[in-house]
Parts: C-alpha cells; sequence; structure tokens
C-alpha cells in the first residue's frame, strides 16, 4: 500500500520561527491542515509526524503552514501498541 | 514581496564548520521540490533563491548531536559530505536562520545541478539515531 502523505514538506527547511515549513497548497486536501492537527508530513519515502502550529500568509501571497516536528510514525504507533490503542 | 535572505543570516564563521549533513529526501527530485518553496519565498543578493536546507557540524556540535536533532532523528538514513567540498563544487553555504540550519545555494535551478549536489553528498547511511528519544 501506497504511503499518503497529507502535508508534503522537507523535515529540514525551516524559516525563521525555527519550526518547518511548507506551502498549505501542496497538500492534496487542503481542509486537512488546520491549526493543532496532527498531520504526515514530508514524502511518501520517509514521512513525519508533525503538529500544526500555524497558517500565515507567506511572501509570495501563498499561505504557508508552519509544523513542529514530533517524531517517526513507528515511534507513535509503538507508543499507541503499548497503550493497548493499537492491536500489536 | 519575497525576503531576502540576508535578514536571516547568522554571525557564524563558515570556516569553523566542518560537515554538511541531511537526510531524506535526498534524489535530484526531492531537492528540486524544497529548493524550488525557496525560490517562491527568498532571494538572495536581489535574486530568487533556490536553496536545500541541511545542518552543520563545528565547534560544540558534533555529528552525533545533528544525527539526534529533532529533525534528522525522524531520517532513516542521512548523507554528508565536508562543508569543503561542497564549497569548491560550487555550492555556497548559507548560516540560515537558526543553527545548525544551512541552506545550499543551488547556482541554477535544474536537475544537473541537484544531481551535481547529490553526488557530493554521497552515499546514504544508516543513522543510529533513528527513532531513539533524547
Amino acid at each position: 500500500m501506497t504511503t499518503r502523505v497529507t502535508l508534503p514538506a522537507d523535515v529540514h527547511q525551516i524559516d525563521a520561527t525555527g519550526f518547518v515549513w511548507t506551502f498549505l497548497d501542496e497538500a492534496a486536501v487542503p481542509n486537512r491542515i488546520t491549526v493543532g492537527t496532527v498531520v504526515v508530513a514530508g514524502d511518501s519515502d520517509d514521512p513525519f509526524l508533525a503538529r500544526v502550529i500555524d497558517i500565515v500568509p507567506g511572501s509570495s501571497g501563498r499561505e504557508i503552514v508552519h509544523l513542529d516536528v514530533i517524531g517517526a510514525p513507528d515511534q507513535v504507533i509503538d507508543e499507541l501498541r503499548h497503550a493497548n490503542l493499537l492491536p500489536a | 514581496m519575497a525576503t531576502p535572505i540576508e535578514d536571516h543570516l547568522r554571525d557564524e564563521d563558515p570556516g569553523e564548520w566542518t560537515l554538511v549533513i541531511r537526510g531524506r529526501p535526498l534524489t535530484v527530485d526531492g531537492l528540486l521540490l524544497a529548493a524550488g518553496r525557496t525560490v517562491s519565498e527568498f532571494t538572495w543578493q536581489g535574486d530568487p533563491i533556490a536553496a536545500v536546507s541541511a545542518e552543520v557540524t563545528g565547534p560544540g556540535r558534533s555529528t552525533e548531536d545533528v544525527l539526534a536533532g529533532p529533525r534528522l532523528r525522524t531520517r532513516r538514513t542521512y548523507a554528508s559530505a565536508p562543508v569543503s567540498a561542497l564549497v569548491d563544487g560550487g555550492f555556497a553555504v548559507l548560516p540560515s536562520f537558526a543553527a545548525p540550519h544551512v541552506s545550499i545555494v543551488l547556482p541554477t535551478y535544474d536537475e544537473v545541478c541537484a544531481g551535481a549536489l547529490v553526488s557530493i553528498l554521497g552515499p546514504e547511511h544508516v543513522n543510529p539515531y533513528y527513532l531513539r528519544t533524547r
């Protein structure tokens, strides 16, 4: 099954806020991206989990999404399994 | 109007840097996608800048520090090269935003240039800090 990334981003790419930034219009379904939500970001080869910090106008006029990196998906899956929130 | 990246450069001596480190994506397409974002948002020396983000080691900042950092530890693999190799290859490396972040400037925004950067960064290595918590 192909990994579906909610918001394409480069985990290395930060700006003056110190958070990872990317463009909202790169999301296949932009209305899934709202402040406070946790999203699968990055690329399908090596995605990461992040929380949406804010959505602000960029200097180009495109909307910028700032992301706080939570970690790798495997970390969260492991924790959810430990908590019996996912089947082992 | 795009933001001059000069407004966000640290007062840091690049001569003290050792390695440039970057995790996936380390493909031509991946680097061009990332650099395309900076073309839209930032300028350098008055022109749109195509730049790839990475991190650097140097005084007080080891390879292990970078690989275990909040961004690199989400990468299964990484590649690295001496800063001097990038500069010799024609890539300016700017101390942008918060340390240890740097912007590697692509002289031209095309596949040839991105491919040259991939070659200089070299083979991917397993990140031993992937999944670990600090």
